[in-house]
């Protein structure tokens, strides 16, 4: 003991050093890992920095773009067919008969849901429906065509899907063709 | 016989009356200096790492405070952003709806006017189809399949052979990596008219399938 206590006395600079880096070690001990907590904050600012500069870039010039967008889209829901209103559905392909010179000899909604625009088709539609017609027309080659122009060009989104001409079926009209037509009109969900 | 090494064997015979701290000290080279050198600089450096890592979280403290209240300023903005974001992506839902509608390959009257342009002289149609059909149980990316078939009449053999070739050569039927394998056959000889019913079926496949179709015939 005598020993230490004239060591203590004969190196005071020593034992203060000693008493210094103890307490560094405990300080190390208690602050070790603030560095490492810190940085791995600063990194997930700078990652949420990144995002927020990234939607900026992004959203760069969206809002007009938008705006043309909710235009066209209201656009195409005015031209839906609306499946509760069969009788003005049909009639809109009668009145076809005023532009072209065909008889439509019938109008059949198909009950069926599309398999291809269906649920679990390779087209699954999941904004819009899709209603099924299948017509029989009647008239000249060159009509039937212009008929089916009407249909791609027409108000309503329509597709033709099938078709089928037959020569020498019998028709009200002389030397007339007759065509089945499987299409399809985009149509509001049901 | 007493062993002369043993401590015990010769004790002092005289006390020592030294007393060390008092003597001067006659050492030629010092080396209390060096002891207190190596602690101080120990302690010096425990303190340097102390002090340089409370510096850094200092500074990174700071940083963080910044970017902090650069988010904060930022984060009206990205929300709108966001939203704006969002109701695009809602929006363009139904524009894909849109082109899922039209994904057919043809336009039917598009088809019938191409394919009317190619029909050479000698050959009537009196009946043609066009059909979209869907195959569950087929790999994904050909379950829907199209297809034509056709049936008239035809003066001379040739010319429907002609008219094949001249639906292959066109590129018509060839869209959206799709290609036509055409098939077709001639019926008995009208006796009376001595003109030839035919039919024709044209089944558009895959490119890539006909291909390996083409190299698997020769």
């Amino acid at each position: 003991m005598d020993i230490v206590l004239e060591n203590i006395k004969r190196y005071p600079l020593v034992v203060f050093s000693i008493i210094v880096v103890l307490i560094c070690l405990v300080f190390n001990f208690m602050r070790g890992d603030v560095i490492a907590t810190l940085e791995q904050q600063e990194s997930d600012l700078y990652s949420r920095v990144r995002v927020i500069e990234k939607n900026r870039i992004n959203a760069n010039g969206l809002k007009a773009e938008l705006e043309q967008l909710k235009e066209r889209v209201s656009s195409i829901d005015e031209r839906l067919f609306d499946p509760n209103k069969s009788a003005l559905n049909a009639n809109f392909f009668y009145a076809l008969e005023e532009q072209v010179d065909v008889l439509i000899v019938r109008v059949n909604q198909v009950s069926n849901e599309d398999p291809v625009l269906g649920k679990g088709g390779p087209n699954e539609l999941k904004q819009y429906g899709a209603l099924t017609y299948n017509l029989v027309i009647e008239g000249a080659f060159v009509d039937l065509i212009g008929f089916m122009y009407e249909l791609h060009v027409a108000k309503p989104l329509i597709r033709v899907a099938d078709f089928q001409i037959i020569e020498g079926a019998q028709s009200a009209i002389p030397g007339a063709l007759k065509a089945n037509i499987r299409l399809l009109v985009l149509a509001q969900k049901q | 016989m007493v062993n002369r090494n043993s401590k015990d064997a010769h004790p002092n015979w005289r006390p020592n009356f030294c007393d060390a701290s008092q003597l001067p000290d006659i050492k030629v080279v010092r080396t209390n200096f060096l002891i207190n050198f190596v602690f101080v600089t120990a302690a010096l450096i425990f303190i340097y790492f102390a002090l340089e890592r409370e510096y850094r979280a200092y500074t990174l403290g700071q940083a963080i405070t910044n970017t902090e209240q650069e988010i904060e300023s930022a984060a009206r903005a990205d929300g709108g952003s966001l939203k704006l974001s969002n109701e695009f992506k809602d929006a363009s839902l139904q524009v894909v709806d849109i082109e899922r509608f039209f994904a057919a390959p043809l336009k039917a009257h598009e088809l019938l006017v191409e394919f009317v342009k190619l029909c050479p002289e000698g050959l009537t149609i009196k009946h043609l189809g066009f059909l979209e059909s869907f195959n569950k149980a087929a790999p994904a990316g050909s379950k829907v399949k199209y297809s034509m078939n056709l049936s008239g009449e035809v003066d001379d053999p040739l010319i429907l052979g002609d008219f094949k070739s001249a639906i292959e050569a066109s590129g018509l039927l060839e869209v959206d990596g799709l290609s036509p394998k055409i098939d077709e056959s001639l019926q008995g000889r009208n006796t009376l008219t001595g003109i030839f019913p035919y039919r024709m079926s044209i089944l558009l496949v895959s490119q890539d399938k006909a291909a390996n179709n083409k190299a698997k015939g020769g």
